[in-house]
């Protein structure tokens, strides 16, 4: 392929088109990063406010289902690296199928989260309102902080559906994409990495800090 | 390929690894406690972003863009807990008519 088919005509070259992708990108993936920080935020304010109820209400949650989400997104993360490097050396059907299973654990990690944790918290009664479980001085914090963790975990998740769309969509047209000419497929993988660095901080705010007294 | 296909491994058995350290952190060595769990949780961002988002390939506009994000997060973050870090609080005594 040339050079020209490989770019499109307001392009100087295929590398100019690829560093405008990846910097436009990392521009948005900044202004993510100032979309969580408010959150983050919230909970350095709600945990300082009384720190012995907001971490009673962290060690309430699914550390087990904590965990194993956060070894689902590592794995994803590099499933769809290795997606990448397939097609960047040429093998489209290398970069289908680590996509898929990218893709299927991300979709795993939904199913945990909402399926499973967010059940068993709705169960033993960790929605924060009037029938509120957690009794006693800690019942404050602790509904602080199961305010952060419902909160936070569906924007996440919110997050982690438009990423699991965007492969959806990057795996459909998977023909159009050659060693030469992949940027949507790197673009998306860098929102897909993000996200999981959304959640390797979330994940030690939610279940690591309350136990780690 | 294989080059490419072994520094992901050793990238995603590092961060398998560090997410254990946190853990060890947590539970193992309450001596690190919360400030052990924060700190491997900053690197494995760290490699995150170097690692599978190939951070160190790209230009100065990307790095600029990146640097920017982390200074953001760090005015945000910094300035908004300066006042609960250091404010007092003082008991409430309520007058008993």
């Amino acid at each position: 392929m040339s050079d020209a088919a490989a770019h499109e005509f307001q392009f100087s070259s295929a590398e100019h088109q690829r560093e405008t992708a990846i910097s436009g990108v990392w521009l948005f993936l900044a202004t993510e990063a100032l979309f969580f920080g408010p959150i983050f935020l919230a909970w350095i304010y709600a945990r300082l406010a009384d720190p012995s109820a907001f971490d009673a209400g962290g060690r309430q949650t699914e550390l087990t289902i904590g965990v194993t989400n956060t070894a689902l997104l590592i794995a994803s993360s590099f499933a769809y690296s290795i997606g990448l490097a397939c097609i960047e050396f040429g093998s489209r059907r290398g970069m289908v199928l680590w996509l898929l299973i990218a893709w299927t654990l991300g979709a795993a990690f939904l199913g945990l989260k909402f399926g499973v944790e967010w059940r068993m918290d709705l169960e033993k009664g960790l929605f924060p309102g009037a029938n509120f479980s957690v009794h006693g001085p800690s019942r404050s914090g602790a509904q602080l902080f199961f305010a952060f963790y419902f909160f936070s975990t569906a924007l996440h998740g919110l997050h982690l559906l438009v990423g699991l769309a965007l492969l959806a969509w990057i795996i459909s047209k998977a023909r159009q994409f050659t060693a030469e000419r992949h940027n949507s497929v790197r673009v998306v993988g860098l929102y897909w990495t993000f996200i999981d660095i959304i959640w390797l901080i979330l994940f030690p705010l939610i279940y690591l800090i309350g136990r780690a007294s | 390929m294989t080059a490419v296909v072994l520094r992901l491994i050793s990238v995603a058995s590092l961060m398998f690894a560090l997410l254990a350290a946190e853990l060890a952190a947590t539970f193992a060595f309450p001596g690190w406690g919360r400030s052990g769990v924060a700190v491997i949780a900053a690197t494995m961002v760290g490699v995150a972003a170097f690692g599978f988002m190939d951070l160190r390939q790209e230009g100065v506009v990307v790095w600029l863009f990146a640097a920017a994000a982390l200074l953001w997060l760090i005015i945000l973050l910094g300035l908004g807990a300066l006042d609960p870090m250091t404010r007092t609080l003082y008991p409430t005594v309520i007058a008993v008519p």
